[in-house]
């Protein structure tokens, strides 16, 4: 079986295993790529790219025509999201494999220990007549119960430098971003968690469109492996998506800390060993 | 837009997967050349077809932005949309000129 095939067939795996634990398929792509097919690190970043890409593309499409993504708050942190995709492109196409397998590690490292934190609850969204004021009200229909639900977006200078380091952080090792602008906007913006999640979702494919195109250009992105790897990973999204609701999400954390956990030793034996 | 930029990119790339099944040739080439992906679409092999596929996911959230500058004309978002483009267009100088 090519090579091709089967980066195919493990991309739906890590797609739909990314979508079941709510993380994005590059953490697991990059990993799986690298670990079990020895594809260079590099080419294994810019397919994932390719795959956050494509993935952000059709989840964004109904968030936005749905009113639940807000269009300018993901606009205004696009602009430094970008950027800093571009910085991370960049320092990615010229810093050795070994780093980036560390770098890599230490991310999936601490993505796991986020989960092991994580809350039971997210925090309330700050009211829209705040009286600290500051950013912008906006608001949202949940889709549970038809209410308009108002918000207000602050700190946007927080937000802006956030999105710079998330821009970095997918331009550098082929994830999405999601894992910090999403507790930024929930966190420190005030943004209740599914207009976050949902504005991560749409700002993820400009963002990492501005590095794939520095490895598309430099050859370091190789189409033969990077289409198939998209298309696994859109399929797997969807499969997992459909299969959320039938899964402990407790066994699916634990499973996805087992799997960070053991994949973050190989992304460390390999930037030891080269 | 974007939906359509998905659905298109996909195809292209089950039609190199497939290419790939059967065994067609596995050449490469330079993906800014233009005339070789052409070249590769029309024989066809595999790497034209995902080179294709690949240039539509790249480009579709550019269009997508696009699409927002004038749907938005006049209004803030627009002139937000106008901006990551504006980012966009640089990551494709830096790319070009590397």
């Amino acid at each position: 079986m090519s090579l091709v095939l089967i980066a195919f067939l493990v991309s739906i795996a890590a797609g739909g295993f990314g979508a079941l634990v709510g993380i994005g398929g590059g953490l697991i792509i990059v990993p799986v790529l690298t670990v079990l097919l020895d594809v260079p690190i590099k080419t294994a970043i810019a397919a994932s790219l390719i795959g956050v890409i494509a993935t952000s593309m059709s989840a964004s499409a109904h968030y936005l025509d749905s009113g639940i993504a807000d269009r300018r708050l993901g606009l205004l942190l696009l602009l430094a999201t970008a950027a800093g995709g571009i910085s991370g492109g960049l320092l990615g196409s010229l810093i050795d494999g070994r780093v980036l397998a560390l770098l890599f590690g230490s991310l999936l490292v601490f993505v796991a220990v986020q989960m092991i934190r994580q809350r039971a609850a997210a925090p309330a969204p700050v009211p829209h007549d705040d009286p600290e004021g500051g950013g912008f009200v906006s608001s949202y229909i949940e889709p549970s119960d038809g209410s308009e639900v108002r918000y207000r977006a602050r700190r946007m200078e927080a937000g802006a430098v956030a999105s710079f380091a998330a821009g970095n952080v997918s331009g550098l090792l082929g994830v999405g971003g999601g894992v910090i602008n999403v507790p930024t906007m929930n966190l420190a913006m005030g943004v209740p968690i599914r207009v976050a999640t949902t504005t991560s979702t749409f700002m993820l494919g400009p963002t990492a469109a501005a590095s794939a195109l520095l490895y598309f250009a430099a050859g370091v992105l190789d189409p033969v492996l990077a289409g198939p790897v998209a298309l696994g990973v859109f399929i797997g999204a969807r499969i997992g998506a459909r299969m959320s609701s039938r899964v402990s999400e407790g066994a699916l954390r634990i499973a996805f800390i087992g799997v960070a956990l053991v994949f973050a030793a190989q992304m460390f034996y390999r930037a030891a060993t080269g | 837009m974007l939906t359509g930029g998905s659905l298109i990119s996909a195809f292209c790339f089950m039609v190199a997967l497939a290419l790939e099944v059967l065994g067609q040739p596995a050449t490469q080439g330079d993906v800014l050349d233009v005339a070789a992906v052409i070249r590769s679409l029309t024989v066809p092999e595999p790497w034209g077809w995902a080179t294709l596929g690949v240039v539509i996911v790249i480009v579709t959230p550019a269009v997508g932005l696009f699409a927002t500058l004038l749907e938005y004309r006049g209004r803030r978002e627009a002139w937000l949309a106008l901006g990551v483009l504006g980012i966009l267009a640089a990551s494709l100088g830096v790319a070009l000129l590397r």
